[in-house]
Formats: structure tokens, C-alpha cells, sequence
């Protein structure tokens, strides 16, 4: 078994995390007291390795401590193997001798990530700015870190006096050379005097805080020209240029590693050689501080973006229970034990209800480790968090007979250990069905639930499939959607930490964020998201939800930036807040699935449904400067300054002014303003008489067809009447639906067209696949097609159309007159074209009538029959 | 009359030199096949009830298309019970019109067309068909060769399950025969049941309600049979019997493909299926064609068959030929039928054939832009396959027709495609046939070096050539070989081969237009305007076949089983690149990419697959009616 993350580098047979415990790191004794209080258990006495594992839950100050402890403590040597250090190159995530995926880092950062945010850890707080240098050597790290964030202080700069005070010029090499090897590898370039970090370093190298900023400071100082370096410094900076900080780094790590082997500034060259790069990694996530010092809660929401760390497993901040932890779990806990697949897309949730059942158990969860045996409540259970992994030690196919082996034979079992296995659903047919013959009930319950859709009776297995979830149903109260939009809005640093911030009334991420907190709004926000996920271009997943949220609140915004921009008194533009951000794709977005997420979104714009007459009436009020009759009585919010100042900036010119160098003209910002104020109406003021309309005019009706409390008979009636309506029949002239042989061509030339009655289609609720719905247990769900099926007499199947909402929505409106414009809706109506073929060339039991058409006019309504040949009026 | 670099090789492949035009001429060429279906092989000649005194000329001249929509509609509105009006009656005739009569080939200056029969699946639609004005291409004759023998076979052993007999019944909706159709028969009779058609495909029972009308003194009956005289004035011709086919194993598949689509197609309307049948017949002529090429330039180079096409030679050939020796009925019966297209026999034939012509097709369409430029290479290379096709297959006639003279010299039989090198060599060896061989060889340059379509400078170091090549037979056949290769392909007359090849691949028909049926569609370059695709009704046809061969087998069939199937069964490849090819690896990662994933969505538009799960292997592909 390797070690990993900071142990890394001592080897694969290294064991020094579960060797050291607390009290073998160098911490202050608060911060270790503390620790050992966090932690539990044996107190000081606590490995590192059990210690790593319970960090989540512990203050943020004490796990910077522990990290810089852990991070000190890996650079000894190792003390439980004798075994080579195996050289690890920077930015390798296959580091060489660790080839299982095990070994590997626990999770997609490289080294190079974690030193950088091992560094960032090292930063003042606000606090320490505005002490005295007194101060700072005698305040504790803990506190030297988390504690008296002062926005209004300055970058503290100890002057000159104290440079000169601590006789920096007067160094030895030695000195120097020490102070720049921490200086390099902590913090990756010149001692800044406002880093608070300084101390602990300081402390390792056995010298004053203060002495350890004057020359740093002076230092910089001389790099940069402003004072004339001594002999010491001179030859330093000859042989350490700016732009060597990485070599530099390295070189200086070895001298670090044995104190006897100081160098003296004339041997360096020769002496230091090109040393392994030390991964500084650490078993924590730390969110960087900003560089003014000020409190950063969006540095943590940030983390929630695509691609950020909280977005695997269970997330900070937003966590909310689904069904699976409300109701699975307990299942678990007190019924016998038994076989729980998990399947789904990525970011469906698999891993984040195992963590929860590992958390359940009291079991850590270890990075890199894929199995684990648990007990709940007693009910032993082995969970698999990926059972399509591939590992160097054993192949898949053996940690499958692993976790099914007990479920093998003919019939259901109740096995002494239960399995919890997230897997790919393809994987798990597959090895099934090589083994079909050892496994032929599970077989049959596999293949039943996953290629079926049925379930078998009889038995107490679990299948989940996580794409039958819809984080937003069944409504927008209690939606996994609502948890997550409440808890982000609802998260108590908005007020501990924005109340630190001068910047706490003009921020727009605040403002979102508290608009987050009102129902009405979420309300809102669930419509659009809801008409994503019944599009059936995505499958919007709990990973889609969280990272939305967190984008549309954040955006682009950093907190030391909203600060910058507060104090300069420059106004923020609506495209930062929420109303708008909500709709906005992100261009260059490495993040595929989010960017999917963000055009299907952004398709739902309420500005984009055209409503000439509210828009003409919203246009009108901006021109005229009467922007306060769109924007509402509520008060003054952070964002109507910036749409004043639009406003007022259209208002004040005209559309006959040339528009400055790379401005747009006057039309267009009107266009823009109207759009911004119309969507601000939609999101926080929907009731507002000139608020757009909801984009999916019938979401309503197609939510309620799939719970079935809607009359389907007369939907059905509306749905054919649009139908045929997309052939340019006026709504009503016919019950039936007139299906022509070549639906692409409608009713152009002359021919028959099958009228099939009403009575032969019934419409039904249907999943994303199309085939028919079925409510499942554990899991939030709803209908996110509607399946609209003909059946002949003898109930044959004759042709099935799955209807997503814009779907569904683009006949609907076909009906009231409009025609398919987009591309996505012209490929709707082509996608019927397959329906109509089934219908139109379907040798029926029971003869329909037929309409004789000719350009696009029904002449006559014929009946062929043997004993009957009719034409009558249409 | 006949050109000394012949053209058209008859011996070889019917495959004329002009392609079919026009769609309508298409449906022409399809009447023409039901026709031969009837008559056995004979061809029709024009019908006396299809013809009108014209009072200007006192000639008589074809009904027009008019003229035949009035006199179907009369009958229409005028039988017992029906109720149309007028008004009605002048909505069925102009629909009749416009969607039901086929026009025929323009005659002259006049307004109106002639009209060439009815556009129904079905033989009493044959009661209006007026050979006259239609142009007969190939596609009528490939058709019914291929199919010929199963319609003998089923009558010998009874067995109704061969392709021939299946589509024959499919035309023969409704209708229990009194005296059958037979090979000499000079009249066929029949009692239509009504019900039966008016039950599968009511537009179909409209028009054969016509047909079956009260006769009048102009235009007979067909409720009991068709007019005498439209067997007694039929005759066989030679000119449009195959003798051979280049590949046996395709059309043993295309005799399966119509076997299955015709035994799993019950649900489906008459008219719809007859559609699957046009697709099917024609996209196994077009893969035929593909095939066979690759078969005659194997062929020309090796100067032997190889092992694999041997095999399928000796297996089906007898069987599939049209016409065949006085004893293989008596064989059939001792033996059994090779060509019935079994399962074992596609079997083996998958197994077997080792010369697949593996061609990318755009499975999306050309906003796909690398798939379909892949696609357009694919086609490219076609082209340049045909150019070595057109000289091998024109050399190659010219070899049987040598072989042919030399073997009545020596008193032996004329060899066959199969061995027609292998006994050229043979005697270019022998001291014995040599000097004939040589001097046949002379003749046939200097008989070939009269076409006018010779270049100029390959006649002027013809005579040096022939010298230095004299009483050396192989160098002289190379000679005629570079006559016949000069004056075909650096004429404008090779733009004609490719027109072919084109409205083979196109559906049918030249393609001015996508045709649902074919496997070509617009969008390429100036010079290579279209790219290889599989249009809509194509795809529906191969998911067809496949699913439901894959049925016969009771297996079900996944989407990867159909991208398999199309690659083996047919060379069609959806998401790999054929062997050999130039394209950029990267620009073969977008198109199998594109085409891959259009072909999912297409087949989940077109209700052909059903996904049960977000696995990718976990899905059905299906056709109507089957049960996934």
C-alpha cells in the first residue's frame, strides 16, 4: 500500500501517516489543542492518516495549521521505510513506481496545484495588516490567520527604519541563504512583507518574524532597484535573477533537508544539484485568501464553478438530502442487508449519497480508495465507489464477482454482507451477461429493470438509476433544485464574512445571492431550469444545478475585485447580476456538459420570446429616462445604478449620435437595457404588468399530464388540432389526425391522407428515453416526455412519438398560429415525419377515412371500403 | 450500329450506357420489371386500348395522361353503389392525374404526355401499361435476371418461400389465379377479392376498382385477367437476359433481402412495402454494381478468379443464371435449389467473400461537413475504379469473343468469364494455338483502331507497336488493351459511365435531386457535386433487412449490430474508414463521429431504435411491426 498526498514522495512502502500522529507536528500549542479537540478520538494521539480523514469537519483556521504541520512533517525522512524516495516530476499525475489508479493522487490535482495551494494558505489576514510587528511575533498562527480581518487597513509596509533596525546588510550567506530557500518554496517568490505566513517560517529557520520581513523587504527592494544591495545580497541577486524562482526553489529544497549542508554562495553552483520535485500536497482544500486581505466567501462559492473541487461528492455549502438519504439510508440502517446499484451520468449524485453512507457508518472516506467495508447500524456492507474501475492489482471483472458473488444463483438471496456499488450501467450488463448462467437471477432483475424499465417482483434488491432523478421535481418548494438554491442563499458567510466588506452594499454576487432567499424568485429560477431538464437535449444533473447556481450568483466576480471596483465608485453592469447571469453562456468554458447546460438555459430567456407590444412599451419608459415604472418600488438595490446610468446615458443621447470608437450604436444598447430591465421584471418582480411571460407557455399543462391530474382527452383533442394544424388544417375542422403519406411534403400536390381517429391514440407520461414512465422509489422524479402512441384495434403499437416540452410547446404554438423557426423546431417537425410515415403506411384493422387533398385544401373525405366506395364533403 | 470498342458488353453485364433520367422514367422501368415478372421474361408490346385514333393524322397515337385519368375516374364514380359526384369525380381524376398515371416518353411537340401506366404495386395496374412509350434501360432486365430462377424453382419444388414467388405473390395482392403465369402462357386469369386489397392498402383497391370496372368498348376489363392479347403479342429477346453475374453472392443477398422484407413486412401497407421493395431492388443492384467491379479488376489483374469468388461461382452460379441447361430441374429435384437464399446461404457468404468494396457513406446529412467529405472521397474513389472497371469490362469482352474463336478452332467449348484468361494463357503458351491466337489478337487491334474515339497519336505508333508486339499474343492483348483504354477514357463518353454509376448509386434515376432511395445526396465539389449517403427510404430498407435477419435468427439487433451489419453484409461503412484510404486521421475522427451520431439520432427519429438505457450498447433496432 503507498502513502499518499504529502507522504507521497517518501515511497510505496512508506506509512508515515498512519506513524505520526498530532503531536508530531510542529504546531503551536492552541492550534494542536484545538486540533486534537477537532479530531476526536485519541486527541494528539491521533494518526495523521485518521486525522487527514475527519479534516472536512474541522475549523478552516486549524486545518491550515495542520496542513503547514503535515506539509513540514513530509519533508523529513521517512521514518517507517527504508525504501528509495522515488523521483516524481512536477505536473505528473502517474508519478513513476505508483501505476494503480490508488496510487495515484487522490484526486485530479497534480503537485504543482498543491504547492500552490499550500502557498496560498500563507497569507495575512486583515487583522495582522494593522498590527504592530509586536504583534505579529507573539500572536499564535491560528489567530495570526483566521482572525480581525480590518478592511479598511492598509498593506502594512514596515518602512525603512525597521530594515535598517534588524541590520539586514549585515547577513551572513548562510542567513540568506536560509531565509530565501523558505521565501522560494513557500511562497514562490520574494518575501512580501504583508505575509503573515512569514512567522511560521521564521520559526523553522530559528530567527525573528521581524528580521525575516526586513530583509525580505529589502530584498525586493534591491530587485527592484529602489536600494543599493550589500555584498551578500548583491551576490544573491547576481546568481538569482528574477525569473529563477523555480530553480532556485528546487536547488534551495535540498539545503533545506540537512542543515550541514548550508552552502556558501561561491560553492551553489556546483554544489546544488537538481533534486526530485517535492510534491507539497495536502489532504485538505484551502480556499485561497485574496490578496487584499479582505474576506473571500466567493473564493469559496467559486468552488462550486465547473470544474472546481466541490463539485465532486458531496458539495460544501449546498448540500441537500434527496430521497436516497432520506429514505434509502434508513432502509439500510435497519433492514437485513442487501444489493444497492447505483447508476447515472456523472454528477448525478452516486458518489455523494456513498460518502453519506460511509459518513453514516463512521467510516473516512480515503482519497484514492475505491472499496470499502462498513458497517451500518450493525449490517456489514461493502461499498464500491466505482465498480468499472480498473485497478493494476485485480481487474474489473474480479471487483465485480467481489461485490455481486453474493447475490449469485437462480433465486433472491439474503446474503451475511450487503453490497453498495456505483457502476456503469453498460459495465454491469455486460459482466452479467458473460456470467448470465452464475448470476441468472440478478441477470433477470438487471436486464428487467435497466434494458426493460420493469421491475421484478419478489426480491429486496436496490437499482437506482440516476437518470430517472430530476433534481427539479416535482415543484420549486421542495425540489433537490429548492435545497440547494435556499442553502446557497441561506449561507451563513453572506452575513459573517460580506460584514467584514465595505464593498457588503454594492456587491452584486450578495445581491443575488439574497434574492436567492426569496421564494418567488426561486420560483422563477425553477421554471426556466424545469424547461431545461424536460428538454430533452440534456440530462440536467445535481452537478448541473450546483454549478449554475454558483456561476449565476458569482459570475466572474472576485471579492478583492468587488472591492476595487466599490472603492473606485465605478457601477457594476446588469450582466452581473443574477437576472442576467442566469442566461449567459460562458464563451472559452473548458467544461463541456456545463457549457450544454448553459446554451439550453440560455434558450429560455423570457427576452427572447418576441412580445413587440410589451417590448415597444418597456422601450418607451427607458427613453424616456422612467426607468423606475419598470424596475419596481424595491428600493435601492446595488444594480439600479448601473441601469440608471444606461438609462439615463440613452436618454441623454440620441439615434442620430455617431456611437464612440467601439461602443454600440443607440438601437442596440436600447435593445440591451429593454432585455436587462425585462428580465429583472421576470426573475424578481413577476407580477409586475409588463413582466415577460414564462417561455413555455405549456409547461404547466405538460407537468400536469405526466402527473396525471390533467383531462387527457381534452389535451389529446388540442394536441391533434395542433397536429394537424402543422399541415395548415384550421384547428377543429377535424377530430381525427390527418396523417399523409410524406409528412415532409404536407399537403402539397394531390392525394389521401389517413384520418386516424381520435380514439386510436392516448397520451401518456413518458421518461427521457421515450418508452412509457413509471414512478420509481428513492428518487425524486417526473415524466420528462409525453409519449403520444397509436394503437390498431388489436392493440398493436402502430407508431410512438415521445414529445419533450419545446416539443410539445412548438406543436402547441403551431396551433395558435405561429410556424417552426428555429432550427431546433424545424428539427421537431422533422422528427414527426417517421411518426406520420407509421400511420400514414400502417395496413389498419379497422379501415380510418381519408381525406382527398390537393395544394394544401382537403376536397373530399372518401371511404374505400369493399361494399362501400364514398366521397363526401369535407 | 455496333462501334468497334463496343460500348455496351452485353456478354459481359446488361448494364447499358445511358443511365435512367428522370424518377418517372424510373417508374417505367419498374412497370417493365413487373411485366417481365408476369409474362416470364417476355417483352409486352403496346396494347391496342392504350391507343387513340388521332383525327388530325388518322394515326393512331398513345392515350395521354389525361385521357387515361378521365377514363379511370369515369369508371370510378360509376361503379354501382359508389357515391362521388361530379365535383368529386373531377377531384379522383385530378389526383389520378397527378399521382397515379406514370407519363410516358415525350412524343413530338404535343402538350400532353403520353401516359405509360398506373404507379400501383400491383399486376392489374399492368392493364394500363404502354410499353410504346418507355425506354427500356437495365434495371428492369438486372431485376428479373436475379429473380428469374426462383420464379422456375418454386414451380418445380413447390416451394413458395423463394424471393421470386414472394414477390410475385406481393403483386399479385388479392388475386387467386385460374390459369397461372408460365413462361409460354398466352393468357393468365384471376377473381380479384376485393376485400383483401381494399383491408392492405385502400388506395390501391381505388384504382384496381377502376380497373376491374364494366369494360366499354374502349378500355377492357382486367377483373378476370388481362387481355389476351398482352401475352400472345409478348416475346423473349436475348439482348435482355443475363448470362452471368459478376458477383453470384449479391444477388443471393438481394434474393434474402426481398425474402425477408416480404415475410416480416404483414403490417405494412401495400403501397409502403412496395416502396421498401423498389429500395431494396435497387440498392442491391447499386451494391452489385460496386461489387462487381471490384470482382472484374480482380479478375484482369490476376487472370483468375480468387479462391473466394470461385467458391461463390461454383455454389450459386448455375442456380442464379436465367438461363441455364435442359437438366437443372431435374437436379433441383434430386439435389436441391442452390439459390433459394437461405440462411446458411448469406451465411457463407459473409463468411466467405473476401472482396467487399468497402465504401464511407454519410449516415448524417451534408451539414456534417466532414463526413461528408469523407463521404465525397468514398465516391471519388468509386469513379476511379470505374474508369479501370469500364476498360477491364470492354477488354474483357473482347477477350471472350478471341477465346470464343479460338476455342471453335480447337474444337473446344468457349470459356466462361471464369476461365476465360486462364485459357488465353494457356494457349499465348501453347506452340499449337499460338500463331492463331496472335493473328486474332491482330485483327481484333486493327478492327479496334477504326473507332473513331482512337486518339490520333495512339494511332500513329500503332503500326510500330504491333510489330514489336507480333505473334506474341499477351503483348498484343496489352496493345488492344491501351486502344481500348485510350479511346474510352479520354473521350467525353466516359461522363456517361459515371452518369451511370451515379443513378445506380442515386436511387434509381440520375441524381438531379436527393431520391429517398438511394444511397447519394447533394453536396460536394464543383467537380464531385454529390457525396455517398444513406437517404431515408435506403435506411429504413437496410434496417429492414437487417433486423429482420437478425430476427430469423432470433437475436435481437443493437445500433452497433446494424453499423456491423451494414460493414459486412454490405460495405457500408458508417464510422471507420476503408482500408487503404488518404483521408487525415483527424479528419476521419470528425466524419465517423458525425455520421455515427446522425445516424442515432435518424434511426431514433425515424421510430427505427429504441433506447432502453443511456449505455450506448443497450438499444434495439427495429422495424415496424417487429417486437424489439
Amino acid at each position: 500500500m503507498s502513502t499518499n498526498g504529502p507522504f507521497g514522495p517518501h515511497g510505496i512502502d512508506c506509512h508515515c501517516h498512519s506513524f505520526y500522529t498530532l503531536r508530531d507536528l510542529r504546531l503551536e500549542p492552541q492550534s494542536l489543542d484545538g486540533l486534537a479537540k477537532a479530531v476526536g478520538g485519541a486527541g494528539v494521539n491521533t494518526s495523521i492518516q485518521v486525522a487527514t480523514s475527519r479534516m472536512r469537519s474541522v475549523d478552516e483556521g486549524l486545518r491550515q495549521a495542520f496542513a503547514i504541520g503535515v506539509g513540514v512533517l513530509a519533508k523529513r525522512e521517512c521514518a517507517t521505510s527504508s525504501a528509495d524516495v522515488p523521483p516524481v516530476g512536477w505536473r505528473t499525475h502517474a508519478r513513476l513506481g505508483f501505476s494503480t489508479a490508488a496510487e495515484r493522487w487522490p484526486d485530479d490535482l497534480d503537485p504543482a496545484e498543491w504547492a500552490s495551494l499550500f502557498a496560498g494558505t500563507l497569507r495575512p489576514n486583515a487583522a495582522q495588516k494593522s498590527a504592530d510587528l509586536g504583534a505579529i511575533g507573539s500572536s499564535t498562527l491560528t489567530n495570526l490567520i483566521r482572525d480581525g480581518h480590518d478592511r479598511d487597513a492598509s498593506p502594512y509596509d514596515p518602512g525603512p527604519d525597521t530594515v535598517d533596525l534588524y541590520r539586514v546588510r549585515e547577513w551572513s550567506v548562510q542567513e540568506t541563504m536560509r531565509v530565501l530557500a523558505i521565501s522560494r518554496q513557500r511562497i514562490g517568490g520574494w518575501l512580501d512583507p504583508s505575509e503573515v505566513g512569514v512567522r511560521a517560517i521564521a520559526r523553522e529557520i530559528g530567527c525573528h518574524p521581524l528580521e525575516l520581513l526586513a530583509f525580505s523587504q529589502h530584498l525586493a527592494r534591491c530587485d527592484a532597484g529602489f536600494e543599493r544591495p550589500n555584498r551578500v545580497a548583491d551576490s544573491v541577486l547576481r546568481e538569482y535573477p528574477r525569473g529563477s524562482e523555480g530553480a532556485l526553489s528546487r536547488r534551495l529544497a535540498v539545503a533545506l533537508t540537512d542543515e550541514s549542508e548550508l552552502l556558501d554562495v561561491d560553492q551553489t553552483e556546483h554544489d546544488l544539484i537538481d533534486v526530485q520535485d517535492t510534491p507539497l500536497s495536502l489532504p485538505l482544500e484551502v480556499p485561497p485568501a485574496p490578496e487584499d486581505g479582505g474576506p473571500n466567501p466567493l473564493g469559496v462559492v467559486r468552488r462550486l464553478f465547473p470544474g472546481g473541487s466541490g463539485t465532486r461528492g458531496r458539495p460544501p455549502i449546498v448540500y441537500t438530502p434527496t430521497q436516497l438519504e432520506t429514505t434509502l439510508l434508513p432502509v439500510l440502517r435497519t433492514g437485513p442487508q442487501t444489493l444497492v446499484v447505483l447508476s447515472g451520468n456523472a454528477g448525478d449524485g452516486k458518489t455523494a449519497f456513498i460518502e453519506t453512507a460511509l459518513r453514516a457508518s463512521g467510516t473516512p472516506v480515503v482519497g484514492g480508495t475505491n472499496e470499502y467495508h462498513i458497517l451500518l447500524e450493525g449490517h456489514p456492507y461493502f461499498v464500491v465507489l466505482d465498480g468499472s474501475e480498473d485497478s493494476a492489482t485485480r481487474t474489473n471483472d474480479d471487483l465485480l464477482t467481489n461485490a455481486f458473488g453474493r447475490f449469485r444463483g437462480d433465486a433472491p438471496v439474503l446474503p451475511d454482507r450487503g453490497t453498495i456499488i456505483a457502476i456503469n450501467k453498460g459495465r454491469l450488463l455486460n459482466f452479467l451477461e458473460t456470467h448470465r448462467d452464475e448470476y441468472e437471477f440478478l441477470w433477470r432483475v438487471v436486464t428487467n429493470r435497466f434494458v426493460g424499465g420493469t421491475v421484478l417482483a419478489g426480491h429486496e434488491y436496490v437499482l437506482i438509476d440516476l437518470n430517472d432523478r430530476s433534481v427539479l421535481a416535482p415543484d420549486s418548494t421542495s425540489s433537490i433544485f429548492a435545497g440547494i438554491a435556499r442553502r446557497l442563499g441561506e449561507w451563513d458567510a453572506w452575513e459573517r464574512e460580506c460584514r467584514k466588506c465595505d464593498a457588503i452594499d454594492v456587491c452584486p454576487a450578495r445581491f443575488n445571492a439574497m434574492a436567492l432567499r426569496s421564494p418567488r424568485v426561486r420560483e422563477q429560477m425553477w421554471k426556466t431550469l424545469a424547461a431545461a431538464d424536460l428538454d430533452d437535449r440534456v440530462h440536467v444533473t445535481v452537478r448541473h444545478i450546483v454549478t449554475k447556481l454558483a456561476t449565476s450568483v458569482v459570475g466572474d466576480a472576485r471579492c478583492p475585485d468587488v472591492r476595487s471596483q466599490a472603492r473606485s465608485g465605478r457601477t457594476f453592469l446588469p450582466s452581473n447580476f443574477l437576472y442576467t447571469s442566469l442566461f449567459a453562456t460562458r464563451s472559452g468554458d473548458a467544461h463541456a456538459e456545463a457549457a450544454a447546460m448553459d446554451r439550453i438555459v440560455a434558450a429560455y430567456d423570457p427576452t427572447e420570446q418576441g412580445a413587440p407590444r410589451r417590448d415597444r412599451q418597456v422601450a418607451y419608459l427607458v427613453l424616456r429616462g422612467a426607468l423606475q415604472e419598470v424596475l419596481g418600488q424595491a428600493g435601492e438595490t446595488p444594480d439600479l445604478a448601473g441601469l440608471k446610468a444606461q438609462s439615463w446615458a440613452i436618454a441623454s443621447s440620441s439615434i442620430d449620435e455617431e456611437p464612440p470608437a467601439g461602443e454600440p450604436e443607440y438601437r442596440l444598447r436600447v435593445l440591451d437595457l429593454v432585455r436587462h430591465a425585462s428580465r429583472r421584471m421576470y426573475l424578481l418582480e413577476p407580477d409586475h404588468p409588463l413582466a415577460p411571460a414564462d417561455p413555455v407557455a405549456t409547461m404547466d399543462d405538460f407537468i400536469r399530464i405526466g402527473r396525471g391530474d390533467a383531462d387527457d382527452q381534452l389535451l389529446l383533442t388540442r394536441l391533434i388540432a395542433s397536429l394537424n394544424a402543422t399541415l395548415g388544417i384550421e384547428p377543429g375542422r377535424f377530430q381525427e389526425l390527418l396523417a399523409p403519406r410524406d409528412y415532409s411534403e404536407g399537403l402539397r400536390g394531390t392525394g389521401f391522407a389517413a384520418m386516424v381517429p381520435r380514439s386510436r391514440f392516448a397520451l401518456a407520461p413518458a421518461n427521457a428515453l421515450g418508452n412509457e414512465y413509471e414512478e420509481r422509489p428513492y428518487l425524486e422524479a417526473w415524466p420528462r416526455a409525453l409519449r403520444l402512441a397509436a394503437r390498431d384495434v388489436d392493440g398493436v403499437v402502430v407508431a410512438a412519438i415521445a414529445l419533450p416540452l419545446l416539443m410539445f410547446e412548438v406543436i402547441d404554438r403551431a396551433g395558435r398560429g405561429f410556424r417552426p423557426t428555429s432550427q431546433t423546431e424545424r428539427s421537431y417537425i422533422v422528427r414527426l415525419n417517421g411518426f406520420y410515415r407509421r400511420l400514414a403506411e400502417h395496413a389498419w384493422l379497422e379501415q380510418p377515412t381519408y381525406a382527398l387533398y390537393e395544394r394544401g385544401q382537403v376536397r373530399a373525405r372518401a371511404t374505400i371500403q369493399p361494399d362501400l366506395i364514398a366521397f363526401a364533403e369535407a | 450500329m455496333a462501334r468497334p470498342v463496343p460500348r455496351r458488353t452485353a456478354e459481359l453485364e446488361l448494364w447499358d450506357v445511358n443511365p435512367v433520367g428522370t424518377r418517372d422514367a424510373w417508374r417505367r422501368e419498374i412497370l417493365q420489371f413487373w411485366a417481365l415478372m408476369l409474362t416470364r421474361g417476355r417483352r409486352v408490346r403496346a396494347q391496342a386500348h392504350m391507343t387513340a385514333l388521332d383525327p388530325e393524322s388518322g394515326k393512331n397515337r398513345p392515350l395521354t395522361t389525361y385521357e387515361l385519368a378521365h377514363e379511370l375516374a369515369d369508371r370510378i364514380a360509376s361503379i354501382p353503389g359508389a357515391l362521388a359526384n361530379e365535383k368529386r369525380r373531377q377531384d379522383i381524376e385530378r389526383w389520378l392525374h397527378e399521382s397515379i398515371v406514370i407519363p410516358g416518353e415525350r412524343r413530338g411537340r404535343t402538350s400532353s404526355l403520353p401516359a405509360a401506366g398506373l404507379r400501383i404495386p400491383h399486376y392489374l395496374g399492368l392493364l394500363a401499361f404502354n410499353r410504346a412509350v418507355t425506354r427500356e434501360r437495365f434495371w428492369a432486365a438486372f431485376f428479373y435476371s436475379a429473380l428469374a430462377t426462383d420464379l422456375e424453382a418454386g414451380e418445380v419444388l413447390g416451394n413458395e418461400d423463394y424471393a421470386g414467388i414472394r414477390l410475385e405473390r406481393f403483386l399479385a395482392l388479392g388475386l387467386s389465379f385460374i390459369t397461372t403465369p408460365a413462361p409460354y402462357a398466352t393468357a393468365v386469369s384471376w377473381s380479384v377479392d376485393h376485400r383483401l386489397v381494399a383491408a392492405k392498402d385502400p388506395e390501391v383497391e381505388l384504382v384496381i376498382r377502376a380497373l376491374t370496372a364494366i369494360p366499354t368498348t374502349d378500355f377492357p376489363t382486367a377483373a378476370s385477367g388481362l387481355p389476351p392479347a398482352f401475352f400472345s403479342t409478348s416475346a423473349r429477346t436475348d439482348k435482355g437476359t443475363y448470362r452471368q453475374f459478376l458477383c453470384p453472392g449479391s444477388v443471393v443477398y438481394m434474393r434474402r433481402a426481398i425474402r425477408l422484407v416480404l415475410q416480416g413486412g404483414s403490417r405494412v401497407g401495400h403501397t409502403a412495402l412496395a416502396e421498401i421493395i423498389e429500395t431494396t431492388l435497387v440498392n442491391h443492384a447499386a451494391l452489385y454494381f460496386i461489387r462487381g467491379m471490384r470482382v472484374l479488376n480482380a479478375l484482369n489483374t490476376e487472370r483468375h478468379l480468387g479462391e473466394s469468388c470461385a467458391n461463390c461461382w461454383d455454389r450459386f452460379q448455375a442456380d442464379l443464371r436465367p438461363i441455364g441447361d435442359a437438366e437443372r430441374r431435374d437436379r433441383w429435384q434430386a439435389d436441391g435449389y442452390q439459390a433459394g437464399a437461405e440462411r446458411a446461404d448469406v451465411d457463407w457468404i459473409d463468411a466467405n467473400c473476401d472482396v467487399r468494396q468497402e465504401v464511407f457513406v454519410n449516415a448524417g446529412r451534408k451539414e456534417h461537413t466532414a463526413a461528408k467529405d469523407l463521404a465525397r472521397l468514398s465516391l471519388e474513389q468509386l469513379r476511379r475504379e470505374l474508369a479501370t472497371y469500364t476498360v477491364n469490362r470492354i477488354c474483357t469482352a473482347i477477350c471472350l469473343e478471341v477465346a470464343a474463336a479460338v476455342a471453335r478452332t480447337v474444337g473446344q467449348e468457349a470459356p466462361t468469364l471464369r476461365d476465360v484468361f486462364q485459357m488465353l494463357d494457356k494457349w499465348a503458351g501453347d506452340t499449337g494455338t499460338r500463331m492463331a491466337l496472335s493473328v486474332l489478337w491482330d485483327q481484333q487491334i486493327e478492327r479496334l483502331a477504326t473507332d473513331q474515339d482512337v486518339p490520333g497519336a495512339v494511332l500513329e505508333k500503332l503500326d510500330g507497336e504491333r510489330a514489336r508486339a507480333a505473334g506474341d499474343p499477351r503483348a498484343l492483348e496489352m496493345l488492344a488493351r491501351e486502344i481500348v483504354s485510350e479511346a474510352i477514357l479520354s473521350t467525353r463518353s466516359f461522363t456517361r459511365y459515371v452518369e451511370l454509376m451515379n443513378s445506380l448509386l442515386g436511387g434509381g434515376a440520375l441524381p438531379t435531386n436527393q431520391d429517398p432511395k438511394g444511397l447519394m445526396a447533394r453536396g460536394g465539389t464543383r467537380a464531385t457535386p454529390f457525396h455517398l449517403s444513406i437517404n431515408d427510404r435506403a435506411l429504413e430498407a437496410f434496417v429492414a433487412v437487417l433486423a429482420l435477419e437478425a430476427a430469423d435468427r432470433m437475436e435481437p439487433l443493437s445500433f452497433q449490430g446494424l453499423i456491423d451489419g451494414l460493414r459486412i453484409r454490405y460495405g457500408l461503412l458508417v464510422d471507420t474508414l476503408p482500408a487503404g484510404s488518404t483521408a487525415t486521421s483527424g479528419m476521419l475522427a470528425e466524419a465517423a463521429s458525425q455520421s455515427r451520431e446522425a445516424l442515432r439520432d435518424r434511426l431514433h427519429a425515424m421510430g427505427l431504435l429504441q433506447e432502453f438505457s443511456d449505455s450506448s450498447e443497450w438499444n434495439r433496432v427495429t422495424w415496424r411491426g417487429q417486437k424489439s
